[in-house]
């Protein structure tokens, strides 16, 4: 398959090869693209599943549907599911489709390291959802995975850990790609500070993922060794120290929370500008600011930990770095609303859940403000607030940007555009829910309801049924952008343009739609029209 | 797409990050031999 | 049986998104304590309290200007009404402005959460020690020097309406999932010093009315302190995940002024005496707490608590068959039931059933062992008395059909 790059300028373009093993073989940015894509959304719907599970044994006191060791298992499994078999994936398959087409490249720098980092996943959670059906069940210690708590998992436990290697992996060579691609690859004339901050945002995401994913591969292989080799790293009673663990894995957790947000922010910073019809405000600002907020990344991670009994020294320095990393992401906000102003805006779908993402992701910035108060967040932490602050920055933030980014781009991706209507519903729809959902979550934590638990004291009823509502009419709301999105999959619908969008700029919008199985096989003159505008 | 010396260039450029990567890999347990024989 | 369940709930969410109405029509400070972080009833309860209002106000202000600005723009620059955009899109003046102006307010939130935390780590100087245990899953309170420890689990009425399907409605229990069959005394008005370890894995210690929690790690003693201003019954959680009971383990304080408290206190010595904590608890050091040896006097609802059986008194007591198996099945319903279920028959694959099987029927030792150190999802029962340990060996392993042999103390304290 390889040898035939060399040849390309020579031959005539084929398509792709008809049949299953297309799928299998394919080293195309664009095939892994929408393979990348269709595995987080299976991904998103079993995990789903989970929180659906979750909420319903939540919906009143007392246990109606569930043990409590297997409410703890849905808790974790949904939390890795989401996080790491939804989230980064559909951002990897964001970045696959668009970042050689947005710098005028091929593909990406190492097609065959692509197809193998993408194959590597459902390996992988096959691996880990299996442990739902083996005896001792699913891993049960939270995502977060605290010793000595989870090296008490049982035949799981090493399934877990493999499984967590490979996804780790998969991410590490993903990231090198984008990396490589953007560095070595760009189209000549498209200088770094002419690219599109989409393609910005994912450079600095993958250099979060190459520096903290191999922490995490660490710190999870001394659970391993602790466990089955007799090593005593978070052992107290051998030498260790469990609290280790924590510093190693927020070391990893808090990058990699950003690692699920950098993306989405480019994702806005490219629609916005598009059906405001008007540049992104502060161009070069925006780009110090994310990398600002990867730099301040690192130096964050014990806000995760205040209660664990740390020095007073190491607890204000915590703090004051965790607020301080506000300052960068409130001025990517202000940017934002400053592109839409005096623009001349239409809301279409993906617009919708753009703007939507700026108001609804910026409430879960104010509770992630109040939790860095550490003093404040002995109260807070270990409570429904931590559960609604980062559902907040996650679910109508990163998952609606993904959402936004589907509907921006598939008509370029098909040529087909989606149903309008359609989309609108599924936008209010879901914004309606997922508030029902996480908004009284806040409340309920601030009264006293600790996480992880699947029964309540009575007085914490009521917000918890609302919540389920939100929670099951979000997930089958979604069923909405299902139907939408393989309507045009299947080549139904409106056909679209090569610039679907009258707003858009950038290279991507150059080539026709559906986009040409090879794009930019020869770069393409960079017009700065294309650049300026979406400088 | 891209000739041999694109090709070699991104496996240089490549190598190079897998190197950072896994600097951050052995960083962990360099760190925790340090502070257990410190 | 499922699609009941289903049914039931369907029906409930609508017949108690209705019934939930008159609840809105609640009283006041009712109402304010499901919405809001309690005021609490320490100082420091106060300050925390203050901290999260003042930046709670500080978001409000901040999101009013912000959304202000977003949706007025939403309205009024959509292009119906504001046709031709404007093509402005940079400014490194206002950069500046809205980089600092935030910088600024910051530091205005930081200086009081720097005052409050210094405040919350000053534990000197204070009257008395409690130091507080985690188990899984239940909390064991000392107080240092007095000679006075006890468990504390959560109450029975609780315990029993939680069990799935257990056909009891929690609303019918008081203060369901937040009582405890006996509370954590302590007095008001002195400065308490609080110790926090773990004798397995992380817990942690909440009572959101003395305006803090703290981890309770195994290996690590951790320390706080609280002033309680009021007399009252305060309630709270533990805040770690710690396996399946993680939500079943809740603490409840109760204030009592300072007479009453010395009362109390006295009462506990005269009357039901378990052999004083070893001096290590006085240290505020690091220091490895290796699993204890039980305390011994057990402390179920069993009928032994007038005895103090220290561990190696019981070298010489041989307990008949059938005192053991007395003891046995009071001590398995408590201890062992919850996961191996009242039949023995336990919850496959997660629970193993201990109808013949391989650790009940094999050679005692192993079984001991695993009784005291746990095995994977099975938590250490290293607290428990060696009486009620063995009781309960000798009861899987003749119950049920099994027939396996008898187990003494003695066998179990040799084996710690």
């Amino acid at each position: 398959m390889a040898h035939e790059h060399a040849h390309d300028h020579d031959h005539e373009h084929h398509g792709p090869p008809p049949g299953l093993m297309r799928w299998v073989k394919t080293t195309n940015h664009k095939d892994l693209g929408t393979l990348y894509l269709c595995f987080s959304m299976l991904m998103f719907f079993i995990g789903g599943l989970m929180s659906l599970v979750i909420r319903a044994e939540l919906f009143e006191p007392g246990l109606q549907f569930v043990h409590p060791e297997f409410f703890n298992s849905m808790t974790t499994m949904h939390a890795l599911v989401m996080i790491f078999g939804g989230l980064m994936p559909a951002f990897t398959g964001l970045a696959n489709w668009m970042v050689p087409m947005m710098v005028g490249a091929g593909d990406l720098a190492l097609p065959r390291v692509n197809n193998w980092g993408f194959w590597l996943l459902p390996f992988a959670f096959a691996l880990l959802l299996s442990t739902l059906f083996i005896g001792g069940g699913a891993p049960a210690g939270g995502w977060t995975m605290y010793p000595p708590l989870v090296l008490q998992t049982g035949a799981a436990f090493p399934l877990l850990i493999f499984s967590i290697h490979l996804m780790g992996i998969s991410s590490i060579t993903g990231a090198i790609n984008v990396v490589v691609t953007i560095l070595n690859m760009r189209a000549p004339g498209m200088t770094l500070l002419k690219m599109p901050l989409f393609v910005w945002t994912w450079l600095i995401t993958a250099y979060l993922l190459i520096a903290t994913m191999p922490v995490l591969a660490g710190a999870v292989t001394m659970l391993l060794t602790d466990k089955y080799f007799g090593t005593t790293f978070f052992d107290a009673a051998g030498g260790g120290d469990p609290v280790m663990f924590q510093h190693i894995f927020w070391f990893f957790g808090h990058p990699e929370v950003y690692i699920l947000i950098l993306p989405a922010f480019g994702v806005v910073s490219t629609i916005i500008p598009t059906f405001a019809r008007k540049p992104l405000f502060g161009y070069d600002s925006m780009v110090y600011a994310t990398a600002s907020i990867a730099f301040l990344s690192f130096i964050v991670w014990a806000h995760h930990m205040f209660t664990v009994g740390m020095p007073l020294t190491g607890e204000l320095f915590f703090m004051f770095s965790t607020m301080l990393i506000a300052v960068p992401t409130g001025v990517k906000v202000f940017n934002w609303i400053a592109t839409m102003w005096k623009g001349s805006m239409t809301f279409e779908t993906p617009m919708l859940f753009a703007v939507a993402f700026v108001f609804l992701f910026t409430i879960g910035g104010f509770s992630g403000l109040m939790l860095a108060i550490a003093p404040a967040d002995f109260q807070y932490h270990d409570t429904y607030f931590v559960v609604a602050h980062f559902h907040y920055v996650l679910v109508p933030g990163a998952v609606f940007s993904v959402i936004a980014a589907i509907y921006y781009w598939i008509p370029k991706w098909t040529g087909h555009m989606y149903n309008e209507k359609l989309g609108k519903l599924h936008f209010w729809l879901s914004a309606i829910f997922i508030n029902l959902t996480f908004f009284p979550q806040h409340f309920v934590g601030l009264a006293g309801m600790p996480r992880r638990i699947p029964d309540y004291a009575v007085q914490f009823t009521d917000f918890n049924q609302i919540s389920t509502i939100g929670a099951f009419g979000f997930f089958f709301a979604q069923f909405l952008f299902i139907g939408n999105i393989m309507r045009c999959m299947a080549r139904k619908g409106e056909k679209a343009k090569a610039r679907a969008w009258e707003g858009a700029h950038g290279l991507e919008w150059t080539v026709a739609s559906p986009a040409p199985y090879h794009t930019f096989e020869v770069p393409p003159q960079i017009d700065d029209a294309e650049t300026q505008a979406a400088h | 797409m891209g000739d041999k010396q694109q090709r070699r260039r991104n496996i240089r450029t490549a190598l190079l990050l897998l190197g950072l990567a896994l600097l951050f890999y052995a960083g962990i347990f360099i760190a925790q031999a340090l502070r257990s024989s410190g | 049986m499922l699609l009941k369940k289903l049914m039931t709930v369907a029906g409930l969410m609508l017949a108690s998104l209705a019934a939930s109405v008159p609840a809105w029509a609640e009283t006041p400070a009712a109402a304010q304590a499901k919405w809001n972080m309690p005021v609490g009833v320490t100082e420091i309860s106060r300050s925390v309290h203050s901290l999260h209002m003042t930046i709670f106000y500080v978001c409000c202000v901040i999101g009013l200007v912000v959304f202000g600005a977003m949706f007025y723009s939403v309205f009024a620059h959509r292009r119906s009404r504001h046709p031709k955009p404007a093509t402005f899109h940079e400014s490194t003046l206002v950069e500046i402005i809205w980089t600092v102006l935030p910088f600024v307010v910051l530091i205005g939130m930081a200086i009081p959460a720097t005052g409050t935390l210094v405040k919350m780590s000053d534990t000197s100087n204070s009257d008395m020690t409690i130091k507080i245990t985690g188990y899984q899953w239940l909390w064991g309170y000392d107080y240092v020097g007095e000679g006075v420890s006890f468990y504390s689990r959560l109450d029975e009425a609780s315990n029993a309406a939680r069990q799935l399907d257990s056909g009891i409605d929690p609303a019918s229990v008081e203060n369901y999932l937040l009582n405890v069959d006996k509370p954590l005394v302590l007095p008001v008005g002195q400065k308490i010093r609080f110790q926090m370890t773990s004798a397995d894995v992380i817990h942690a210690w909440w009572v959101p009315a003395l305006g803090w929690k703290k981890d309770a790690i195994p290996g690590y003693v951790n320390e706080m302190w609280a002033r309680i201003d009021e007399p009252g019954i305060y309630r709270g959680q533990c805040a770690e995940l710690c396996g399946r009971d993680h939500g079943f383990m809740p603490i409840v304080v109760e204030a009592l002024p300072q007479d009453e408290y010395e009362q109390w206190l006295a009462q506990q010595k005269g009357g039901d005496e378990a052999p004083a904590q070893s001096a290590e608890t006085a240290a505020p050091a690091t220091e490895v707490a290796a699993a204890e040896p039980a305390v011994a006097g057990d402390m179920d609802a069993d009928a032994d608590a007038g005895e103090s059986e220290a561990p190696a008194a019981a070298a010489g007591d041989e307990l008949s068959k059938d005192a053991l198996m007395e003891t046995g099945k009071n001590a398995y319903q408590a201890n062992c039931s919850a996961c191996h279920q009242a039949d023995g028959n336990g919850l496959p694959p997660t629970f193993p059933s201990l109808h013949g099987s391989a650790v009940v029927t094999g050679p005692v030792d192993a079984q001991i062992a695993q009784v005291l150190k746990g095995k994977n999802a099975m938590p250490p029962f290293a607290y428990l008395s060696d009486k009620d340990i063995a009781a309960a060996i000798t009861y899987t392993r003749n119950s049920w059909g099994n027939d396996a042999g008898v187990v003494q103390p003695a066998q179990v304290a040799a084996a710690r």
